[in-house]
């Protein structure tokens, strides 16, 4: 499984289990670029959850300052943003449980 | 003036002639909304102007420091507090020097000093709630390096005040607003027909809808609630719901409209609302451009912060709908209005995770979760609550609001409910609105657009001609822009 | 066609205006909305001198029929001319007497070497209340009596508020003066309160009785109360410099008290307000030596009144017409000196 790959599973889970139970996928609909706040998979509220998740399980720092929909608002995006950061891997305990 | 006022119906076309029959250059058609945009708050109180232009040149100047990758980071922060202290500063000073004021004289008075401070009634520059918050996004925008600097001092000052969303927003991006405004625009058939309908659509939900349901049961049921019985005082409340969606909705729809006439698009800023079935969602689809500036500049830098707010999301929720209810007005009942809605959403976000758990135990609650019941129920709550809130943001004060609270839930007698058939036929267009935006409908909106432009034409005039004859004569203000 | 061309919006407008201009003349044939006349139509007018210029508030509408019996009665040899100022009050009246007439007056008595002789000044009670809030008073003087430079003089000011907007308001109005659908706009809002009145009206010949009696108890409470307000300093103040420009201009003048609706006067309203300012108002009279005519009440009957239960209907102005010139306005018959050529 590459990083890539890891990360993509790592939201997915996450969005399932804390939004979409067993539904994101097919909500994502095989368009990694779908805008996450457009077609209503995430809201602010939870745009935020996520960060603090990513930042917490997936050991990287994001800068205020690029907390952003151009950053954020959908699996491509996040892959592209958070994948090259500095001190980014996922942990194995984190791919098994991935709510709050 | 504002869109709203008799006097736009001549200042607009001259304006739409002048932009479309020069040049088609940017700096021409910017040159043009500017003046006007100028000469429509000029026409507010001209001597304010000075007001909005320091704050647009000071804005422009420090925005374009940020782009220097030389400057220490400490130099930034400082430049960045003289912007938000000017704009924010004059924000506070405006409109809640007055509040402040006369809430430490009650504090001190209760020690025994009486009238310490002067309690000064400042008029309110026009839109200020709005056009300030627009700049300090821009400015944190470019503080954090998202956004590049407008490209020129023109463009920018036609940003901050563009006449169309001066009053009440709605409250744009730079990133939306400002790449439009930097190149030339052209006029095209889509434009204008867009920009007529929403207009036209904007028009008959404030002046018609709106003044409709305010005027006949709203004015009545807050004015002396103790008087009326459970059941009218319930309509009167559903009616103000009305009221504030239309009076407000529609203002937006109308500056939206007016700017898609010089070819500018502006964010939308209410979605069919009442359709929502939990607090959240309400606040996307509700003053949709305020929220998302609550949420992207107070929440996420807060709640996402290394300090002591980090993941403290209840508090930040608080937070947030407090300065929410303080910025819609100086008064305790807009405070208490705001605080309702932060507990609201720290309850509905603990419900959420509370209630994840148990799917994740049990299918059974996702499949409930799924319901239609599931659905109605927690839409019959979303808006139930809702509609509650603006029980304090109606009342003139505390006093009433409990008054028409006890009213409500007492259960008293039925009186006569003298219901005009205006008021139906406002209430059936609220509910339209709606219907059309669910989801299995929306082949309605599409079926509309397919119908052949000289029947919709005919339909349109005939709307009209049936407006002149409805609309109410407007006594009332518009609710939004006293913010 | 494509959905948004431009051929598209031009069939869109098209038939929108086909079905404005359809619902205006199908709502002209179905209900006639009155012209009314205003201050504008009395000034436009004033190109001429008449034999006898009325001021008024709204009410100047029937001195308009009146003038229009004299004319026939004397074989157009006497011309009235009345200039109706909606909403009334002596003050407001008065403004208009001396920003807006009385350079007209002076310019045509220099130019045509023809000076008025003869003046009316059509009030009731309540033109002599003093209104609390001070911008209501003014109102009917933005509206009707301003020019545009007095428009844009004040804008200049005070920048554009909610007062001055009243001007533009009723520009864009006068704009659409031809309009079944503007008129009748107008006439809901003043003859029937609300559209859906119109429309029983319209359906049924009549309004509502729970609406009738509201507004009729509303004038009840109004003409009890009246003494409280009337014959305020202001407006009398105002009546004086009035009175003094007569006089000056050595006019004769005459004060009329206009017709009420009896329905709305009760015995306590009678004794309260009407009869102290009818007295008042002689007393004034006999002081400034100014003829006053107290026609309040005694022929006029309820069904001479429109439904806003103010304005005289064009059946009872003919009838107050031809009594008043029969008996207190008979003298007007006679203040022309009929020339030679028609005496022949």
């Amino acid at each position: 499984m590459t990083e890539n790959e890891k990360l993509r599973k790592l939201v997915v889970d996450w969005l399932d289990d804390n939004y979409h139970f067993g539904d994101a996928e097919s909500m994502i609909d095989g368009d990694d670029e779908k805008s996450f706040l457009q077609s209503g998979i995430l809201d602010s509220l939870g745009f935020v959850s996520l960060v603090l998740f990513l930042e917490n399980n997936c050991h990287v720092a994001i800068d205020r300052a690029r907390l952003s929909p151009e950053n954020f608002d959908s699996l491509g995006k996040i892959i592209r943003f958070v994948v090259p950061m500095s001190g980014f891997h996922i942990t194995s305990e984190a791919l098994g449980l991935v709510h709050e | 003036m504002s869109v709203t006022n008799v006097e736009f119906l001549f200042f607009l076309p001259a304006v739409f002639l002048l932009y479309w029959l020069g040049p088609r250059h940017r700096i021409y058609q910017n040159s043009i909304l500017l003046a006007a945009s100028y000469l429509f708050f000029g026409s507010w109180h001209w001597h304010l102007l000075a007001l909005i232009i320091a704050g647009t040149w000071l804005d422009y100047f420090i925005s374009h420091q940020f782009t220097k990758a030389s400057m220490p980071a400490a130099r930034r922060r400082w430049l960045l507090t003289i912007s938000l202290l000017f704009s924010l500063g004059s924000l506070c000073f405006f409109k809640y020097s007055g509040f402040f004021a006369a809430a430490a004289n009650d504090a001190l008075q209760s020690i025994g000093i009486e009238q310490a401070l002067p309690v000064l009634k400042l008029l309110l520059p026009l839109g200020i709630s709005y056009w300030t918050l627009q700049r300090v996004g821009y400015m944190l925008d470019t503080y954090w390096r998202r956004l590049e600097p407008a490209g020129s001092l023109l463009d920018f000052s036609l940003f901050v005040c563009f006449f169309g969303q001066l009053a009440a927003g709605p409250i744009s991006r730079g990133s939306e607003l400002l790449p439009q405004l930097q190149s030339a625009r052209r006029l095209t058939a889509q434009w204008l027909t867009t920009g007529c309908f929403a207009f036209l659509l904007g028009y008959t939900l404030k002046a018609f809808v709106g003044e409709v349901l305010g005027e006949s049961l709203v004015a009545r049921a807050f004015a002396s609630p103790e008087n009326y019985s459970s059941l009218y005082l319930w309509l009167g409340v559903l009616a103000f719901a009305g009221q504030v969606f239309s009076d407000f909705a529609g203002y937006s729809l109308m500056a939206i409209g007016t700017a898609r006439l010089f070819a500018i698009e502006l964010p939308q800023n209410f979605n069919a609302p009442f359709i929502s079935r939990s607090l959240p969602e309400l606040w996307r689809r509700w003053h949709i451009t305020l929220n998302r500036w609550l949420f992207e500049y107070i929440f996420t830098p807060l709640t996402t912060s290394r300090g002591w707010f980090r993941s403290r999301l209840d508090i930040g929720l608080l937070l947030v709908f407090a300065a929410s209810g303080l910025w819609h007005g100086a008064a305790w009942t807009y405070v208490c209005w705001g605080l309702m809605h932060g507990v609201g959403m720290v309850v509905q976000r603990n419900w959420d995770v509370l209630y994840r758990g148990w799917c994740r135990g049990n299918r059974a609650f996702v499949t409930l979760r799924k319901s239609l019941v599931y659905s109605l129920a927690s839409w019959l709550l979303t808006i139930g609550f809702f509609v509650l809130t603006l029980v304090p943001f109606r009342a003139s004060d505390i006093q009433v609001a409990f008054t028409y609270f006890y009213g409500l839930f007492t259960f008293s007698g039925a009186d006569k409910l003298d219901i005009s058939p205006l008021v139906i036929l406002s209430f059936g267009f609220i509910a339209a609105m709606h219907i059309v935006e669910l989801a299995p409908l929306n082949a309605v909106k599409d079926y509309y657009h397919r119908i052949p432009p000289l029947v919709r034409g005919l339909a349109y005039g005939f709307a009209v001609a049936l407006l002149i004859l409805v609309v109410p004569f407007s006594k009332g203000t518009f609710i939004y822009q006293q913010f | 066609m494509a959905e948004n061309s431009w051929r598209a919006v031009v069939i869109l407008l098209c038939g929108f205006l086909v079905a404005l201009f359809c619902a205006d003349i199908v709502l002209g044939r179905f209900y006639d909305a009155p012209a009314k006349r205003q201050v504008r139509n009395g000034i436009h007018e004033l190109s001429r001198v008449p034999d006898i210029l009325v001021v008024s508030s709204s009410h100047g509408r029937s001195f308009h029929v009146l003038g229009d019996v004299l004319r026939e009665q004397t074989d157009g040899l006497v011309d009235l001319i009345a200039i109706p100022l909606e909403a009334g009050k002596v003050h407001a009246m008065e403004w208009l007497l001396h920003h807006r007439l009385k350079p007209l007056i002076l310019d045509n008595e220099q130019k045509l070497k023809k000076p008025l002789t003869h003046m009316m000044f059509g009030i009731t009670w309540w033109d002599t209340c003093r209104i609390s809030t001070p911008t209501e008073t003014a109102l009917n003087i933005v509206t009707h009596g301003w020019t545009t430079a007095d428009y844009f003089k004040d804008v200049a000011s005070e920048g554009a508020t909610e007062l001055n907007r009243n001007y533009v308001r009723n520009l864009w109005r006068h704009l659409f003066d031809h309009s079944a659908l503007v008129k009748t706009r107008f006439a809901i809002s003043e003859n029937f309160n609300r559209f859906t009145n119109f429309m029983r009206v319209m359906i049924r010949g009549q309004m509502p009785d729970d609406e009738y009696q509201q507004t009729l108890s509303r004038w009840h409470d109004d003409i009890e109360n009246g003494y409280q307000c009337f014959l305020s300093d202001m407006d009398m103040q105002a009546l004086d410099r009035f009175v003094e420009f007569t006089a000056q201009q050595n006019i004769d003048l005459t004060i009329v008290l206009f017709p009420l609706k009896p329905d709305t006067i009760t015995p306590a309203g009678q004794k309260n307000t009407i009869e102290p300012f009818a007295a008042a108002m002689k007393e004034y009279g006999r002081e400034h030596s100014v003829r006053v005519l107290d026609m309040t009440s005694g022929l006029l009957q309820d069904a001479d009144f429109m439904l806003d239960l103010d304005h005289v209907n064009a059946q009872g102005n003919i009838k107050w017409a031809e009594h008043a010139l029969d008996n207190e306005l008979s003298f007007l018959r006679n203040i022309v000196d009929a020339p030679a050529a028609t005496l022949q």
